[in-house]
């Protein structure tokens, strides 16, 4: 019985290749969506959990005694504190914040490579996979570094020559090295190419070892069996004695990656729902194509159905045989997706930031991709299974089987239903697309066109003067300046600013950076009152602040004002008028700027004419080796800096584009499908109107008509649901456009563009056959 | 081996109540072969699909091998049309993505003969039937009368007990419809009971008896001479 449904079902989609193919291609491409959107969700799921201590660690934050979630920065000697006096943990580590580079150098090759400070337990709590080298002892001595596979064979011959032997760090000092480790094609979103001792970095800046100082992760392994709730107990009142009214709260480590934002309890999540309804919903549309196409095409197949049941065929084998061949299609479907998969994944990675490998996917990722192909098939075939095994033999026989009008209604519905997300998607890609273009766009407070961020490498940091002498004297440099921070990120805050009138409870918190002179000039930000920082002298400290600190202090004129941060006590010169100097999605936090300040002050920030870029990158370059020639030059420019912000949203508006336009490519193979159809049973009818005198026009109209006004309907019942979402996600952003109505207009009418070109392609077609041949078929 | 008594049959759309059936009765032995005329609309081909249990009668009596069949349910008519009944129709009703041995095979498989069963009583049948050339071939690549004979051939094929014939020559030539008519004889001289509805006079005078429908009733009923 198997083999003759087989055999039947095989024959059945050569007799009828237009129906096969578009039956065929619409589930490939919704299983093709449908796949990726797994295979991305499945891997945005696994982020970081490979760890063998997975279920043990935990990612420390703290919250405000308000309950305000606050964030992962964290007292650097916390770390030391928490090993000591809870003893459900079993090993914590500290890590400085985010991967920086550093010069290496040995036997002449000198390269930059990215990585961090992270304590001793670092390597035992988290899974490497050492190449060489003891994980326990790896940064216990001072001076070490533990490195990776790449960097090692970046300076050495083999992995293996590597450990013991000297890398000279920044020009100063040689580290030697402890371990080698490989990350291999783990899940990670660790990329850091070596790790160094946090103890040393601790030891070098003094400032780090204030409580005070949010600007650490800590990370906790609990002890097998550990109960987290009671852990958090004893977390919460911890940091009393230490800097006041804050509460440390645990986060499992897995969840970081996707609940990375605290406050709100999502964060990248957010994505993953949503490509998460979107991959459902085109599966849905891939399906309900299925199901029109099969339950229209079932005439055709009604004589067939007929005979079976006059040889003695149950209802209940032929609902077999018509979900059988649907699971069939979707099979043969998932093979032709699979290889499409294959042929898109290089490129998908590269925009998802992915490395997602078809031949490295667990069983359990195929057994459900078999299940949801599966489940497809039943989807689909289910209602024209059910439809067809009804049909009585003696109106088979009698050529009366009508579609009845509930059929046609929910063929209807579902037309409409297709549409409806094909509207949807469409808006709501045109309303982020206009978004992101704002944010890309938008006068952020400082210009960030023409500004290139250069790093000064340890012997610049003491040779800026000169270096920025000799940049000025380039005839395509218009300013220098240099700051602690590239203005594109969301910075440690801390409370730690004292002003004349600030009472003892104020808990305000402030960002604070380091400037220099020509700070305003440089960055094209505007001053709201007083001047540009002018001195840089420890003596003399100058203060710029910005607007929102200004309310923040509830002073009127602030200027001449003496305020202190983290005990440098100084006079404010100047407000400067807010700017945005984090994403688009914060709003504008209270900001000091102080004029001189710590060692690690590392960027100098160069304003250029636009005319002669290379030229005057040529001429930094060379400016930058005659005064620092053990490090390479490096530079970034800023608005480029700024767009990779908007990284996610830009990721997800090119895959929401491509997803879009299969949709709606899936949503017009169904209406070229109904069309076909319907102008097959109505070609009697179009015969007798021909007879009668009607135009080519009219009887394409007559069939286009009934197709549009279910596509309007699609279109009235879309653009509220996509203006909602939209509203929801612009509310996101603290910065954002009004929700454009002309891409609702834009979307209507490009979505009936493409219907109309799709029906009026088969209807003229039919409404060109001589009547003759159209009365005679029946 | 079947017996109807005051069989009704109504067709009902919104408006009006066509009377098909209006209490016919008559009987039909074993190893007869029974002609049933009427012009278009008289009910012949309703009677039919209610004996071969297509379709549900609205009231009377059906015996099918001295049981009571008229409340079968949709179950029961198929076990016991797929084990008794054999058709022939007048369109042949070949299912076109198959071969000849695949239709034919098509009958066996719904009464669940084993595929190794199978194949023998295929070849049987389609040799008996002169059509054993053509067991690869689909229906579009035969003519008229090799189709009905491939049709015939899966009506026999389950070695039905009675063999329901619906216009079986009204789409062949005269030629060909007499082959099939002999072979319908031939049939019920090895002992196959047949009805068969007809238009035709000559077609009908194969049969051993000739029942006359009008209006959904039985007007006559004739002994033919040959029997």
């Amino acid at each position: 019985m198997i083999t003759n449904y087989f055999k039947l079902t095989w024959r059945n989609i050569k007799a009828n290749k237009v129906l096969s193919f578009l039956n065929i291609l619409g589930l490939t491409s919704g299983l093709f969506c449908f796949l990726l959107i797994y295979l991305w969700i499945s891997s945005e799921n696994s982020v970081n959990k490979y760890h063998e201590n997975n279920d043990t660690l935990y990612s420390a934050y703290l919250t405000t005694s308000d309950g305000a979630e606050y964030g992962y920065g964290t007292p650097s000697l916390l770390y030391k504190e928490l090993k000591e006096k809870i003893p459900e943990i079993e090993s914590v580590t500290a890590m400085s914040n985010n991967d920086r580079n550093y010069t290496f150098s040995n036997n002449n090759k000198v390269l930059k490579q990215s990585g961090k400070y992270v304590s001793e337990d670092y390597f035992n709590m988290f899974s490497f996979n050492i190449l060489e080298g003891n994980a326990a002892t790896a940064l216990s001595s001072p001076n070490t570094i533990a490195i990776s596979k790449d960097m090692a064979e970046l300076f050495f011959d083999t992995v293996k020559s590597a450990v013991g032997q000297s890398l000279t760090f920044e020009n100063s000092k040689a580290l030697k090295i402890s371990m080698v480790f490989d990350l291999g094609s783990e899940n990670t979103t660790e990329k850091s190419d070596f790790y160094l001792s946090f103890d040393s970095l601790l030891a070098e800046n003094d400032w780090m070892s204030e409580w005070k100082n949010f600007g650490t992760n800590t990370f906790v392994q609990l002890t097998k069996g550990a109960d987290v709730k009671q852990v958090e107990q004893k977390l919460k009142p911890f940091l009393k004695d230490y800097v006041g009214a804050f509460a440390i709260e645990l986060q499992p480590y897995g969840d970081r990656y996707l609940y990375a934002d605290l406050e709100n309890g999502s964060g990248k999540i957010e994505y993953v729902r949503l490509f998460g309804i979107i991959a459902f919903l085109i599966m849905l549309i891939a399906s309900i194509n299925f199901m029109n196409l099969a339950s229209a095409g079932s005439m055709k197949r009604a004589k067939e159905i007929g005979i079976r049941k006059v040889l003695g065929a149950g209802k209940g084998s032929l609902i077999g045989q018509f979900l059988g061949e649907a699971i069939l299609l979707s099979l043969s479907s998932l093979f032709f997706a699979l290889i499409f998969i294959a042929l898109a994944l290089p490129l998908f990675n590269q925009i998802t930031d992915k490395s997602i490998d078809l031949a490295n996917l667990p069983l359990s990722t195929w057994v459900m991709v078999l299940l949801i192909t599966l489940f497809t098939g039943i989807l689909s075939g289910s209602y024209p299974a059910f439809l067809l095994s009804s049909f009585k033999v003696t109106d088979i026989f009698k050529k009366k089987i009508e579609t009845s009008s509930i059929t046609k209604l929910i063929r209807k519905a579902l037309v409409v239903f297709q549409f409806t997300i094909s509207v949807v998607f469409i808006s709501c890609m045109l309303i982020i697309s206009k978004q992101i273009d704002y944010v890309q766009n938008k006068d952020i407070g400082f210009e960030r066109e023409s500004l290139l961020a250069v790093t000064l490498s340890k012997d610049l940091q003491k040779n800026y003067n000169a270096f920025k002498t000799g940049a000025l004297q380039i005839s395509g440099v218009s300013s220098v300046t240099k700051t602690s921070h590239i203005l594109l990120g969301a910075y440690g805050t801390s409370p730690e600013v004292i002003w004349n009138g600030k009472t003892d409870e104020d808990g305000s918190l402030f960002t604070g950076m380091v400037g220099s002179m020509d700070f305003i000039k440089t960055y094209g930000a505007k001053l709201h009152m007083g001047r540009d920082l002018i001195h840089n002298n420890p003596d003399n400290i100058e203060y710029l602040i910005n607007e929102s600190a200004m309310k923040q202090m509830k002073m009127e004129n602030p200027v001449g004002q003496t305020i202190s941060f983290w005990g440098n006590s100084g006079t404010i010169v100047g407000v400067v008028k807010d700017f945005h100097f984090s994403s688009l999605k914060e709003s504008i936090f209270p900001l000091v700027i102080r004029s001189e300040g710590y060692a690690e002050f590392n960027t100098a920030f160069i304003k250029y004419n636009s005319d002669h870029v290379q030229q005057t990158l040529a001429s930094l370059e060379t400016l930058h080796t005659e005064l620092n020639p053990a490090f390479p030059f490096e530079y970034k420019f800023m608005d480029s800096e700024y767009n990779k912000l908007y990284k996610s949203e830009s990721t997800f508006y090119t895959l929401s584009t491509f997803f879009s336009i299969l949709a709606i490519l899936i949503s017009c193979l169904g209406l070229f499908g109904l069309v076909m159809f319907t102008a097959e049973q109505r070609t009697k009818e179009i015969g007798m109107r021909k007879v009668v005198g009607a135009s080519v026009f009219a009887i394409t109209s007559l069939i286009t008509k009934d197709f549009i006004k279910l596509i309007l309907l699609g279109i009235v019942i879309g653009v509220p649901i996509a203006w909602y979402f939209m509203n929801k996600w612009l509310a996101n952003y603290e910065y954002r456009i009004d929700m454009p109505w002309w891409a609702f207009i834009a979307t209507g009418g490009l979505i009936i563009g493409i219907a109309l070109v799709t029906v009026s392609f088969e209807s003229i077609k039919i409404a060109l056959v001589n009547p003759v041949k159209s009365l005679k078929s029946d | 081996m079947i017996k109807i008594s005051n069989l009704e049959k109504y067709f009902t759309t919104q408006e009006y109540k066509t009377i098909a059936l209006n209490k016919i009765s008559f009987e039909v032995k074993k190893g007869e072969f029974v002609s049933i005329m009427g012009p278009s609309g008289s009910g012949k081909s309703t009677l039919l699909n209610i004996l071969g249990l297509l379709d549900d009668a609205d009231g009377g009596s059906f015996i099918f091998n001295d049981e009571e069949v008229i409340n079968y349910k949709e179950r029961q008519r198929a076990h016991l049309r797929k084990h008794n009944i054999g058709f022939v129709f007048q369109s042949f009703n070949l299912i076109d993505e198959l071969t000849v041995f695949e239709n034919v095979e098509l009958a066996l498989i719904y009464t669940g003969i084993k595929k190794s069963e199978r194949k023998g009583k295929v070849d049987e049948v389609l040799e008996r039937m002169q059509i054993m050339h053509r067991r690869s071939h689909f229906p579009t690549q035969l003519s008229g009368g090799q189709q009905q004979r491939v049709a015939v051939a899966r009506a026999l094929v389950n070695e039905p007990k009675l063999i329901l014939a619906d216009e079986p020559t009204g789409n062949l030539d005269s030629k060909t419809g007499n082959e099939v008519m002999e072979l319908l004889t031939e049939l019920n001289n090895q002992g196959s009971t047949i009805i068969m509805v007809t238009h035709s006079e000559h077609d009908a005078k194969y049969g051993n008896r000739i029942i006359r429908m009008l209006d959904g009733e039985k007007v006559t009923e004739s002994l033919l001479s040959n029997y």
